[in-house]
């Protein structure tokens, strides 16, 4: 079932077109990434979802209904710039952020006190914000935009500035909370996490949806005759074969597409019979990032 | 619900911070130090001690003298009932405290001087008086002291010798007794000024200086508590927690919430203030100076303060919050300062000198201009009498004027507050005032 449709939305920054006739929808219960280029109107997108701008053109509903006020209410919002009332105590900060959200002042206190706890910060429950360290901050942070147990959870850009630490948190989070049945729709362009997380996927670029679907399809749909390979030392040979469509090279190890009609039998003879020296050889699924990068420069 | 929320977070904040505690305890203590301490002071300072030696030639003086001029506080109790009178006669002239001494001695005038002038120099003596032979026929004496010009001294010196000279003079011609006493008699003035062909009444002054304070009241909770709201919005743009609070309140509920939250606290301080003067009026009574004593405002005129007050701060904290919505530093939003600050202190200007004339046509021209209102009519209702419907007309223009900005703030507000980097043009925030 879909929690949220946005149906052909335009919204337009001057002659500059930051989000341009966008469709997806997302599915309920599901973690959903929305992925791309800086400037490529993830975030647009996303304040265009929370009702904080108006689209230029195009729907945006959510349970089939458009936006109204008391939706926020079932919404958590991180937002990618971030920061927090610095003169304010974590415990009135967690309250706060709560109450706006419609909880009562004693609900709001009764998860803050859970959630501190699950996080490991009690002892400065009653500490100012601008005592706590940089990472404190943002634990604080996750912990205020899902503090209400919202039905959606909508994140832009979570991880960027984390720690691995933090990381882990934040992913163990947006778990815990896809498993109590929230909807989680996220921005990012750091790869590696959302491959881990994400149940769909949608790729945007100049404003554009270029790619949307479930993370199987998407990649059943881009898979390719790829192979994985490890070299014992550097050996520029492994580049010469002739039916190379594509190459990744990182140094030692390279990810290689070869022509369809080229076997894991026959690359890997050839391998050997030029004298190149190898520690692994492995055929592989194209992983989100191999994607991103075609479908990026496809655009272009 | 969520306005109350804000509100909640906004009045906290202030209120717990330091510098409101101290400024809430503080400010009434220093006004009252303003007030009070002078005339306490004087009160303290102005008793003079006065020993004077008196070299009295006639032999017939001194004893009368001394009567006359150690008791003369009593006598003039006697005179005058009324002790507030009394109590201004005081702050003018001072409380002397006379000592009289017969100077007992040597004959020479040559030595008795050079030793009472030692005296004089030794702080012994205040002055000695020199009484001579033929004082009863040309009424002169001389009077040396280090210090011929304290008026009290001399009046007191000069009245005792008169009504000595006066009575001596009646005794000779066989006047009954009592009749010398009815005659010597001081007289009572009571002084009523007049202004503009009017009777002002006494406690003038008085009401004056509360209508004044009040002013200045509606002014300092404007700036202070104005430019609070413009420096929170600010702050907010800064650690970017704008945009959280956009997903879960609409703009015009913050921008609303913002501005009763911070003027909640700004009432609580004046609030704490009347209850602070109210009670500092009571217990220090005595030390106030005769003028403020018995100053009330009209109750017309506190009821409007409170009107006036709340509004006001409204109407300005409108501007001031749409400062801080299209700033990015406190740098920046000072700027745009400098406009609102003369719609403030221009009609507080006006307001000082419209007290001597409240009814002259310009300045009842301009009280209906929604942001003068507040000092400008507050000052007529406080010093002349308003027409109700004027008194009326002015608030449903200032209630009308708040609901206008409100709604055109709101939407700058809206947009203004997402907006970072390059602080935008007019035309732009004019831009912003057409987007739905």
């Amino acid at each position: 079932m879909d929690k949220i449709e946005i149906k052909n939305v335009s919204k337009a920054y001057g002659s500059v077109k930051a989000v341009d006739n966008f469709s997806v929808n997302i599915q309920e219960g599901k973690i959903h990434g929305i992925l791309g280029p800086n400037g490529a109107g993830k975030t647009t997108t996303i304040r265009m979802l929370l009702n904080i701008i108006s689209p230029d053109s195009g729907e945006i509903l959510i349970d089939g209904k458009p936006f109204e006020e008391e939706m926020k209410n079932r919404i958590g919002y991180l937002p990618e710039e971030r920061g927090l009332y610095r003169k304010l105590k974590v415990k009135d900060t967690l309250c706060f952020f709560g109450e706006l959200k419609g909880m009562k002042p004693k609900e709001a206190l009764k998860e803050a006190e859970i959630w501190i706890e699950k996080i490991g910060l009690k002892d400065w429950f009653n500490r100012k914000i601008e005592e706590l360290s940089k990472g404190m901050q943002q634990k604080i942070q996750f912990v205020s935009s899902i503090i209400h147990s919202p039905e959606i959870i909508i994140f832009d850009e979570p991880f960027s500035g984390l720690d691995p630490l933090n990381t882990e948190i934040l992913l163990d989070i947006m778990l815990e909370m896809k498993r109590k049945g929230s909807t989680i729709l996220f921005s990012t362009h750091i790869l590696e996490h959302a491959e881990k997380l994400v149940d769909n996927v949608t790729l945007i670029k100049n404003g554009k949806n270029v790619l949307s679907g479930t993370l199987e399809s998407v990649k059943s749909k881009y898979s390719a005759n790829l192979f994985r390979v490890v070299l014992e030392e550097e050996d520029p040979k492994i580049k010469e074969f002739p039916y190379i469509k594509d190459i990744n090279d990182f140094g030692k190890e390279f990810e290689i597409e070869v022509e369809d009609n080229i076997d894991s039998v026959k690359f890997l003879k050839d391998i050997v019979s030029a004298g190149i020296r190898i520690e692994k050889f492995e055929k592989v699924q194209p992983s989100l990032t191999n994607i991103y990068l075609k479908v990026m420069k496809e655009e272009n | 619900m969520k306005l109350i929320t804000i509100i909640k977070k906004e009045f906290k904040e202030i209120v717990v911070k330091k510098a409101f505690i101290i400024g809430t305890i503080l400010t009434p203590v220093l006004i009252v130090a303003m007030v009070f301490l002078p005339s306490y002071i004087m009160g303290k300072v102005a008793k003079t001690d006065a020993k004077i030696v008196v070299i009295d030639y006639t032999n017939a003086v001194f004893s009368q003298l001394k009567k006359e001029l150690e008791s003369s506080l009593s006598q003039e109790n006697k005179n005058i009932k009324t002790p507030k009178i009394n109590k201004e006669k005081e702050m003018v002239e001072g409380l002397i405290n006379f000592t009289i001494i017969k100077y007992k001695g040597g004959k020479n005038l040559k030595k008795i001087e050079s030793e009472l002038k030692k005296k004089i120099e030794d702080k012994k003596i205040y002055g000695y008086l020199i009484i001579p032979k033929d004082f009863f026929k040309n009424r002169a004496v001389v009077f040396k002291a280090k210090n011929v010009a304290n008026i009290g001294v001399l009046k007191s010196i000069n009245n005792a010798l008169r009504k000595i000279a006066t009575r001596k003079l009646l005794e000779k011609e066989n006047f009954p007794e009592d009749k010398i006493e009815e005659l010597t008699k001081g007289v009572k003035i009571t002084t009523i000024k007049i202004e503009k062909g009017k009777e002002k009444r006494s406690s003038f002054l008085g009401e004056y200086m509360l209508a004044v304070i009040l002013v200045v009241l509606i002014f300092m909770v404007i700036l202070v508590y104005g430019q609070s709201v413009m420096r929170g919005i600010v702050e907010e743009k800064n650690v970017r927690v704008t945009e959280v609070l956009l997903s879960s309140v609409d703009s015009f509920t913050l921008f609303l919430g913002k501005i009763m939250g911070v003027g909640a606290a700004g009432l609580l301080q004046v609030i704490v203030w009347a209850i602070m003067f109210l009670g500092g009026y009571i217990y220090f009574t005595s030390f106030l100076p005769s003028e403020l004593k018995g100053a009330t405002v009209s109750p017309m005129a506190f009821a409007s303060f409170g009107i006036f007050f709340i509004l006001g701060y409204f109407l300005y904290s409108t501007l001031f919050a749409v400062a801080g919505a299209v700033s990015n530093t406190d740098q920046e939003a000072q700027q745009f300062l400098q406009p609102i600050m003369i719609l403030i202190i221009l009609p507080y200007l006006i307001s000082f000198s419209s007290i001597q004339n409240p009814e002259n046509p310009i300045v009842v021209l301009l009280s209906f201009f929604p942001f003068f209102t507040p000092m400008l009519m507050f000052v007529r209702v406080a010093f002349s009498s308003v027409p109700i419907f004027q008194f009326i007309l002015s608030v449903i223009l200032l209630i009308m004027s708040i609901v206008f900005m409100v709604y055109l703030s709101a939407k700058i507000f809206r947009i203004g507050i997402l907006s970072y980097g390059k602080r935008p043009t007019l035309k732009e925030i004019v831009k912003w005032l057409k987007v739905r």
